[in-house]
């Protein structure tokens, strides 16, 4: 049974029934081009973020604080800026669409006249502009973000020094852990710039000494002979003896050590973006020191996957003998602690 | 001039503006007015962060096209980029991005104009998960070569040398024995090589007929393509054999092809110089076939070679020549090279089975020896058991007892003499 002919025949295949929506309009690609994908069409997993710990007596005191104030101003002002940016964004949504429109046509014209091609050219050096401004507004919100936490990192620590003294429990610590090195900073850059010391898998300078407060990974002797690589902040650097001390960030442990600087490694104090600086990431394969999960300890593991987004975790197999190919399964691990593999040479 | 779409290198991007309600939910909140709480703060800063780095990719991807098209305007070739998962959205691992470029661009246009959540998300997440841990297979190839050797296992040097020692200096099993008798007993598959294969046609011959096949097969396949209906000739290498005999017959026609050098010469001495024309100095025998075509062919001698084999069989037997045994096989120098060849495979295999041999002997030994040294581990070990019972009976300032006395001092004798047979073994072999 015949419909008769194809009625598309001879001509390539349109959109017929699409108005002019704001929405983004078809790409009916012949099938021969394939266009570049850069919006994202699936949503972005949700972000589950674990909340820092704080005990209600704190966060009591916290609210309570004259500091609290300061903290609504900082808020509103997000607020507003969020506001600006979410405007801009919008704004800049028919360009796109025009850009998105133009591509079509040149797509089913099936080449690409010079006229067009500067036509695209402009709308692209527009379209950048455009981006540009929304980076500075996002930049300026994220900005305030930080000042708020600022404000109540300030006033968690009034709170505690104010008699609120509670040993952190080792369930509280881990979160804090995990909370910590969620909101580690992302590092953005300028156009081209390259990703700085301490960003993601970016070794430090030779001569760089952690800062007071810093995490670090030190290399310590336990009580047993052995050693390991534990998770601290830095007390204090000694510049005549070059010596850091460091506290274990287990408070359990009460310990204060004394190392010189081969035997500590500072964390990253920033992590960096899969998507803009692929390079200041780990490759995978690599072999480097992971914090194992739910402990304080560093150990030595190869790296499976990458995060492919700015909230992922890498993807890591730490070295195993009680498994039978010598390698736990796949376990998540923190931009933050994942470090080089640092080799000392013992017993000088 | 305008360019193919299909030289051109831009990849002309489908842009634009990350859908926030659906990506990002504290965002949002905070634009339509509702506040954020302080608990909510770090999830915003992430959302906020994720934002960004999209508008980032997307400038990315400007410059990219930008950076392109300057360089046509130029005058430049620009060679098309590969179409690789990792230059779309800037991504090292290929596997999950990859699957989500085939979903969205498999389903083009619906998704991009509906709101709702496209089909494929659901199940690009399902894959998603399946391929985290795939990879797992692949790391084991990388995990040993880089043994460790810093904390935590401590001396591992010293287990990896006793372990690289280790297959030098265990004991011998009675698998290793019965593994060296088979080596021992099984090259009589070797016998094939021994065989003179016997000689095959001549190469000449051989390709001459097959060269006349593929022409054959080129003329049918042209003839079928123009004129369906001819069917293919089955008696096609019969027809090449008939040609190649016609051509035969004319190569090694006996009346111009040249005879073997005995034949010659014997011909030559029997017939009279003065009967052969003046001017046949060159010609030798082959005047003859010229003044009488097909005389010689009517003498019925055979071929060439044959009729030089029977002379020679001939002469020999009458006493004329001398039989030289190993002349005709000399001559032939791929017959010698086999024979050499097969006797230096004789030479090799017999060393082989000797040498193994050997070490099938001293196996055998070492496994005595073995088993001696079991016997006297067992021995040892009674000897230290008696000597527990003696010690702790002592400790509890008891004499021993006769029995336990008796018990130790077999042990003890036994002991010794097992030591004696393993060194009276030991001796025999070294």
């Amino acid at each position: 049974m015949g419909k008769g002919k194809d009625k598309n025949l001879g001509s390539p295949k349109r959109s017929v029934d699409s108005p002019k929506s704001p929405k983004m309009r078809g790409s009916e690609s012949s099938p021969s081009f394939r266009r570049d994908q850069v919006l994202r069409l699936d949503p972005l997993p949700p972000i589950s973020v674990t909340p820092y710990p704080l005990s209600t007596s704190t966060e009591m005191a916290m609210a309570m604080s004259s500091e609290a104030q300061a903290l609504q101003d900082r808020v509103k002002v997000l607020s507003d800026l969020v506001r600006e940016l979410q405007k801009a964004r919008d704004d800049n949504i028919p360009h796109m669409n025009s850009i998105n429109a133009l591509s079509d046509k040149i797509v089913n014209e099936e080449k690409l006249t010079v006229s067009n091609r500067t036509k695209l050219k402009m709308m692209y050096e527009k379209a950048v502009g455009d981006a540009e401004k929304e980076v500075a507004l996002v930049k300026k919100a994220l900005a305030t973000v930080y000042q708020i936490r600022n404000i109540r990192h300030e006033l968690r620590i009034q709170a505690k020094n104010s008699g609120n003294k509670e040993t952190i429990r080792r369930g509280a610590l881990m979160k804090m852990l995990l909370n910590c090195a969620q909101t580690l900073p992302l590092w953005i850059g300028n156009t081209g710039e390259k990703p700085p010391p301490l960003c993601g898998a970016v070794p430090p300078e030779q001569n760089y000494v952690a800062k007071v407060n810093d995490m670090v990974a030190c290399l310590v002797r336990g009580s047993e002979g052995e050693d390991n690589w534990i998770l601290a902040e830095v007390v204090s650097y000694n510049t005549t003896t070059n010596k850091y001390e460091v506290d274990d960030i287990d408070e359990e442990q009460k310990e204060r050590h004394t190392l010189s600087r081969r035997r500590v490694y500072p964390l990253p104090l920033m992590r960096a973006n899969p998507e803009v600086n692929p390079e200041a990431l780990y490759p995978k394969g690599s072999i480097v020191m992971a914090l194992y999960p739910q402990t304080t300890c560093f150990y030595k593991a190869v790296i499976n996957r990458l995060p492919t987004l700015t909230t992922e975790e890498y993807e890591v197999l730490f070295e195993d003998p009680t498994y039978a190919d010598g390698f736990s399964p796949p376990l998540m691990v923190a931009q933050r602690y994942v470090i080089q593999i640092k080799e000392v040479s013992k017993k000088k | 001039d305008p360019m193919d779409l299909k030289d051109c290198p831009l990849g002309l991007p489908v842009v634009g503006s990350l859908d926030h309600a659906r990506s990002l939910p504290r965002y949002t909140a905070l634009v339509n007015n509702e506040g954020v709480s302080m608990e909510e703060l770090d999830g915003l800063q992430l959302e906020l962060e994720l934002l960004l780095s999209s508008v980032l990719v997307r400038q990315m991807a400007f410059n990219n096209q930008l950076s392109i098209i300057y360089q046509l305007e130029k005058g430049k070739y620009v060679p098309k980029p590969a179409v690789s998962p990792g230059k779309k959205m800037k991504r090292e691992e290929g596997d999950r991005p990859s699957k989500k470029m085939k979903d969205s661009s498999g389903k083009s246009r619906e998704v991009l104009s509906s709101p709702g959540p496209p089909p494929g998300v659901k199940p690009s997440k399902v894959k998603c998960s399946v391929q985290k841990y795939e990879p797992v297979f692949d790391v084991p190839d990388l995990g040993p070569p880089e043994q460790p050797k810093p904390p935590p296992p401590k001396n591992d040097i010293t287990n990896r040398f006793w372990a690289y020692v280790e297959q030098y200096c265990q004991e011998i099993t009675v698998e290793d024995i019965k593994m060296l008798e088979d080596m021992i007993n099984s090259p009589s598959e070797d016998s094939d090589y021994f065989k003179t294969p016997p000689l095959g046609r001549h190469y000449t011959l051989r390709w001459a007929q097959e060269d006349l096949q593929d022409e054959q097969k080129e003329g049918m396949k042209l003839a079928e393509g123009k004129k369906k209906g001819i069917k293919g000739d089955p008696s096609n290498s019969d027809l090449s054999d008939k040609l190649l005999k016609e051509v035969d017959m004319n190569g090694c026609s006996d009346d111009v092809a040249p005879l073997g050098p005995l034949t010659q010469r014997l011909i030559a001495g029997l017939v009279e110089e003065n009967v052969l024309v003046s001017d046949i100095e060159n010609k030798g025998v082959d005047g003859l076939g010229h003044t009488r075509p097909g005389m010689i062919k009517s003498l019925g001698l055979g071929s060439a070679s044959s009729l030089e084999k029977r002379i020679k069989k001939e002469l020999q037997e009458q006493g004329v020549m001398e039989t030289d045994y190993g002349n005709e096989d000399d001559e032939d120098e791929i017959l010698s090279e086999l024979r050499r060849c097969q006797s230096e495979l004789r030479a090799v295999s017999a060393h082989n089975v000797t040498q193994l041999t050997r070490l099938l002997n001293l196996a055998r030994e070492s496994l005595v020896r073995h088993d001696l040294k079991k016997r006297l581990r067992d021995a040892d070990q009674k000897v230290v058991e008696a000597y527990r019972t003696i010690a702790a009976a002592r400790q509890k300032k008891k004499t021993p007892s006769k029995k336990d006395k008796d018990i130790a001092w077999k042990a003890l004798k036994d002991r010794e003499v097992i030591v004696r047979q393993l060194d009276l073994a030991s001796n025999n072999n070294c």
